[in-house]
């Protein structure tokens, strides 16, 4: 069985964000980057796979140079070896073309990732994939297990959980509890090291959207407390100060 | 050309969400000019739900009379949705952020080749391209 774990290279979430090149690009001067936290899941499990089903776990990344180290970070937890796409993840859309042109020329039984990152918190490339690939893309799934070609999940949905089982090819978003993250130990850090990182160039793609500017949330303001009886003077700063009615 | 609107619901009752999604499509349409706003409705509802979907600022309500669980198949209801799109004349998806939205809206994006923006939290420009704030960490930024 061949396994296929998208990772992404995200700000680790206590890192202090600004932005340069007027507002235009995310500064990553001083920031901590991650493997993204869901995509651990993902890693987590596929490594268990590896270690039951005898599967191979290839890691893929669509990154610049720099994220090399979080990419060696997942080979030291236990893949077997990893692709980097030589790009700068421009949006939801050029990552997954990415991703299905690499399952497309390898053909991967089972590909996994977050059910989303954790800078965009979007959610849908697995969803597109699944389209581009023809294949089922199932999230959040929280557990997961497979039976010969069967795949036994359980996915959230509103208010509860429900059970799904898939044929391979398929493609799925991981969240907690589907596996305890691994920390990689000496032994995996340093076998990491002469693991095969693969740098490919995209595959060329039009870009759908692009990032105009970014900004900072506006300082808070301080709380105004509005007497019950003057219910019109809490419409008043609604419509024209807070401007949500 | 027409915005289409997915309203999810549960137990035949469509969500809060849903509604707001509505308003936020036909103060949409009144910035870019289409005048056709869409409701898409898949799985079973009361018809009474559906009707109120007008006062929120619907023009027209498309109901897939699917029964639930078949509804809940993403495929299923993305094919349906990418269909509309086209049938429909559609140049714009709007959906709520959930999990189910999330995977739904990536399927519909990658079988008809369209530009996908999650996260928004503010009406569209429309002097340079179509442009929305998104979240993106705990800030916001632009996105064309």
């Amino acid at each position: 069985m061949k396994i296929l774990v998208c990772i992404t290279h995200v700000p680790d979430t206590t890192s202090k964000i600004s932005f340069t090149d007027n507002n235009t690009k995310f500064n990553e001067s001083g920031v901590q980057f991650i493997i993204g936290p869901y995509d651990d899941y993902a890693l987590a499990k596929a490594v268990e796979l590896k270690a039951t089903l005898g599967a191979t776990v290839t890691v893929l990344n669509v990154g610049e140079p720099s994220t090399a180290p979080t990419i060696r970070k997942a080979l030291a937890i236990g893949a077997d070896d990893a692709i980097r796409i030589n790009a700068y993840p421009q949006d939801a859309m050029f990552v997954a073309r990415q991703i299905a042109h690499v399952a497309e020329q390898n053909g991967y039984d089972l590909i996994m990732m977050g059910r989303e990152s954790i800078d965009y918190n979007s959610g849908v490339v697995h969803g597109i994939v699944g389209a581009l690939l023809s294949i089922p893309s199932i999230s959040p799934v929280m557990t997961l297990e497979i039976e010969g070609e069967t795949v036994k999940l359980t996915k959230e949905i509103e208010g509860g959980k429900e059970k799904v089982e898939s044929k391979l090819p398929l493609i799925v978003g991981c969240q907690e509890p589907i596996a305890e993250w691994k920390i990689p130990n000496m032994r995996g850090i340093m076998t990491a090291r002469s693991k095969p990182l693969e740098v490919r160039e995209p595959v060329e793609t039009d870009l759908a959207t692009e990032v105009v500017s970014f900004a900072n949330l506006p300082a808070k303001g301080q709380v105004k407390l509005i007497d019950q009886a003057n219910a019109e003077e809490l419409i008043d700063l609604l419509r024209n100060e807070a401007k949500v009615i | 050309m027409s915005i289409l609107i997915y309203v999810e619901g549960a137990d035949g009752e469509l969500k809060k969400s849903s509604k707001e999604a509505i308003a936020y499509a036909a103060e949409t349409g009144k910035i870019t000019g289409d005048t056709d706003i869409i409701a898409v409705a898949i799985g079973q509802y009361q018809s009474d739900s559906l009707a109120e979907l007008g006062a929120y600022g619907a023009g027209k309500v498309i109901h897939i009379a699917l029964d639930d669980d078949a509804a809940q198949q993403i495929a299923a209801s993305a094919d349906a949705l990418a269909y509309l799109m086209q049938s429909q004349q559609a140049n714009t998806l709007i959906m709520t952020k959930s999990a189910f939205c999330d995977n739904v809206g990536g399927r519909v994006a990658g079988i008809t080749g369209a530009s996908i923006v999650s996260s928004v939290v503010a009406l569209p420009e429309v002097s340079n391209g179509f442009t929305v704030k998104r979240a993106f960490l705990p800030v916001r930024h632009m996105q064309r």
